[in-house]
């Protein structure tokens, strides 16, 4: 489905307006399910343009899944291959995830400790 | 909570989790599970068991500033196994290019640095959900009798 | 859609509304931990048994006692 750039730029700022703008009563309730409408139809149109579960020609079934799944256990070691690609194809990425849990702990503490 | 029945329970179930935990940090690279999900079910027994007897009592197993330090060096240990592929005459984090690759696929020693990575992490998640809790119920004055 | 698929799903929206809608805040962080089991078995269902051990153990354990280790700190009732 194409939807028109103007139109989805229209919709946020009638949002926006809706939401913080406009007082309560009746017409808000109104222009709120009317917004509701409108994004679930956006959101059931994008479902329903998604490929169908475990059909053959899903982009998720392209080259590079047979690349991983056939050449993990020779390029790694790991017959888990999704343990292969966290902490060997993306091994930066889980060093991120460690540096996340870091920085939440420090955040915790720093607001638990200040008294 | 002074239960006999939660504390009986838990003194017998508290090693079995621990077991469980350490099987899935270990066989990361062979059966389903890895660093962060062995790392949650380490955490949640030592929580258990602080939950059932007491916090001090838990504080005495893990203390705070050795949960901090095992916090810390998880993520110290991750970076240097990966100044480990560089310092090997490779890329930051390479695995077999560095020559870290030994044993068959299938075993355990196998993988090369994957088990060591999944052991930091392992340790690294389960002290940090350790010291949140701890922090997060700790009290000024009552030492921790919460629901 | 096998019947448990479809129990398990509606238990899951069912859950979901019910976490929303409830106003006992412990009661919502309980029934939150049986959103994240009956998440986890669908998980290992979809064929994703990384994802489904990860989800029992942080949704439906961790998640709960941090979530009960705030409320005691705070107010039970919304």
């Amino acid at each position: 489905m194409e939807v028109n750039p103007y139109v989805a730029v229209g919709i946020l700022l009638l949002m926006a307006y809706v939401f913080f703008y406009l007082p309560a009563g009746y017409i808000r309730h109104v222009l709120i399910v009317l917004l509701v409408f409108i994004i679930g139809y956006a959101l059931v149109m994008t479902v329903s343009e998604m490929p169908t579960f475990g059909a053959v020609d899903t982009p998720a079934h392209n080259v590079v899944p047979e690349r991983y799944l056939g050449r993990a256990p020779e390029e790694t070691g790991a017959v888990n291959v999704v343990t292969a690609i966290i902490t060997d194809y993306r091994a930066f990425d889980t060093l991120g995830e460690v540096v996340v849990l870091f920085v939440a702990i420090v955040a915790a503490l720093s607001n638990l400790k200040a008294r | 909570m002074k239960d006999i029945v939660i504390r009986t329970v838990c003194r017998v179930i508290v090693p079995f989790v621990q077991v469980y935990g350490l099987y899935v940090i270990f066989h990361g690279h062979l059966s389903p599970g890895g660093g962060f999900a062995g790392g949650a079910i380490l955490g949640s027994s030592m929580v258990l068991f602080a939950l059932s007897f007491h916090l001090e009592a838990g504080a005495q197993k893990l203390g705070h500033e050795t949960s901090s330090y095992l916090e810390s060096g998880g993520g110290i240990w991750y970076i240097l196994i990966g100044l480990l592929g560089l310092a090997l005459g490779s890329n930051f984090l390479t695995n077999r290019a560095a020559g870290l690759g030994f044993g068959l696929p299938g075993q355990l020693f196998s993988g090369g640095m994957i088990f060591l990575l999944s052991l930091g992490i392992g340790v690294k998640v389960a002290s940090t959900m350790f010291t949140l809790f701890y922090n997060l119920s700790e009290e000024e004055g009552s030492g921790g009798d919460h629901q | 859609m096998p019947l448990l698929d479809f129990f398990l799903l509606s238990f899951l929206i069912v859950s979901a509304v019910a976490v929303a809608r409830t106003r006992d805040l412990l009661s919502a962080v309980i029934i939150f931990a049986a959103y994240s089991l009956v998440m986890a078995i669908i998980w290992q269902m979809l064929g994703a048994p990384d994802v489904a051990i990860t989800e029992a153990a942080l949704g439906a354990g961790v998640t709960t006692f941090l979530f009960l280790a705030t409320i005691s700190k705070t107010q039970r009732l919304e």
